[in-house]
């Protein structure tokens, strides 16, 4: 799945609002096009399974039912999977075994070229400049992807030139606005 | 305080009660209650990936971004996005709060073409003071 070529990117997001928990996965081309998107129900845990569960509640949630509800959904498999939360990178990649990454915005100063990593004090944590007219990204991998980053890098400055990488989360949320629009009507 | 009758210190008058308007209901024979923990089943994975084509594509202002800006005469820069497929685009709003550029790409287009920035420029003097420009990437 990590050969260069045309790639799928996929984009995952969890959260949690107003004691909601919901997700989605969509899986873009590399220019941004979706191929997939799954999105789950809103799920509102009871006062006695808040109770009963108790701080394992969330993790639950969120890591078992929500992230494995997705990802059995998904039919349109990507080379890896995108998230802003780190805490979701290990359940995705146990449960997908493919390689999730971490892509954040960053304030920092752009880098030479396109496609450059700078590794941070932060363990695991680079500086990525994903194309040459925009700010870097703060980009997290995981220990067992670390030798892969390079590779995983190079389809992310690939699709960059197509499309913008972080965009398509904006989308999930619009997306996920339209859905329950319609679900509340 | 025999049975029979009964009184309670209220304050300080003396109430006087009758015992045998009392009742007690014997406690019934416990219940168990089954809950159903169904969290897995309410978050079922639904797809709408119809719902998700129609949500537009979005570009922010990279101006700030360019190390070499373009000089144009009587004009200047306001805004480039990029990367844009402009043959496969159907339609394109500038969102003016945000400054960003929302567009739908036309998916049953086979043919995406080249990629293209896309560019607003303000002309001083002319009779259309905003001009997109297509420039190929």
């Amino acid at each position: 799945m990590l050969e260069k070529g045309k790639q799928l990117l996929g984009y995952l997001t969890v959260d949690e609002r107003e004691n909601y928990f919901r997700g989605a996965a969509l899986v873009t081309d590399s220019r941004g096009i979706p191929t997939d998107f799954r999105y789950t129900e809103p799920v509102r845990p009871t006062k006695l399974e808040r109770i009963l569960y108790g701080s394992a509640l969330d993790i639950y949630l969120r890591e078992e039912i929500i992230l494995g509800n997705l990802l059995d959904a998904i039919e349109t498999k990507p080379s890896l999977w995108l998230v802003c939360d780190e805490a979701l990178m290990a359940p995705i990649q146990k449960i997908s075994r493919l390689p999730a990454i971490t892509l954040e915005q960053s304030t920092r100063a752009p880098l030479e070229t396109s496609g450059q990593l700078e590794p941070t004090a932060e363990h695991g944590v680079f500086v990525f400049q994903a194309d040459n007219i925009s700010a870097p990204l703060r980009l997290f991998v995981a220990d067992e992807n670390a030798a892969k980053l390079e590779q995983l890098a190079g389809i992310l400055a690939a699709a960059a030139e197509e499309m913008e990488l972080m965009e398509p989360f904006a989308r999930i949320t619009k997306a996920i606005e339209a859905v329950s629009e319609s679900e509340s009507r | 305080m025999a049975c029979g009758a009964g009184s309670l210190l209220s304050g300080r008058s003396v109430k006087k009660f009758n015992v045998e308007r009392v009742s007690f209901r014997a406690p019934r024979k416990s219940e168990t209650k089954r809950c159903k923990f169904n969290i897995g089943q309410r978050a079922r994975a639904r797809g709408a990936i119809s719902k998700m084509k129609r949500v537009p594509h979005i570009r922010h202002n990279r101006l700030a971004f360019i190390r070499k800006p373009p000089k144009f005469e009587r004009a200047s820069l306001l805004a480039l996005y990029t990367p844009i497929f402009q043959q496969k685009v159907a339609r394109s709003v500038l969102d003016k709060a945000s400054g960003n550029l929302l567009f739908w790409y036309d998916n049953d287009r086979v043919k995406a073409g080249e990629k293209h920035h896309l560019l607003l420029v303000r002309v001083f003097g002319g009779e259309e003071p905003l001009k997109w420009i297509w420039v190929p990437a």
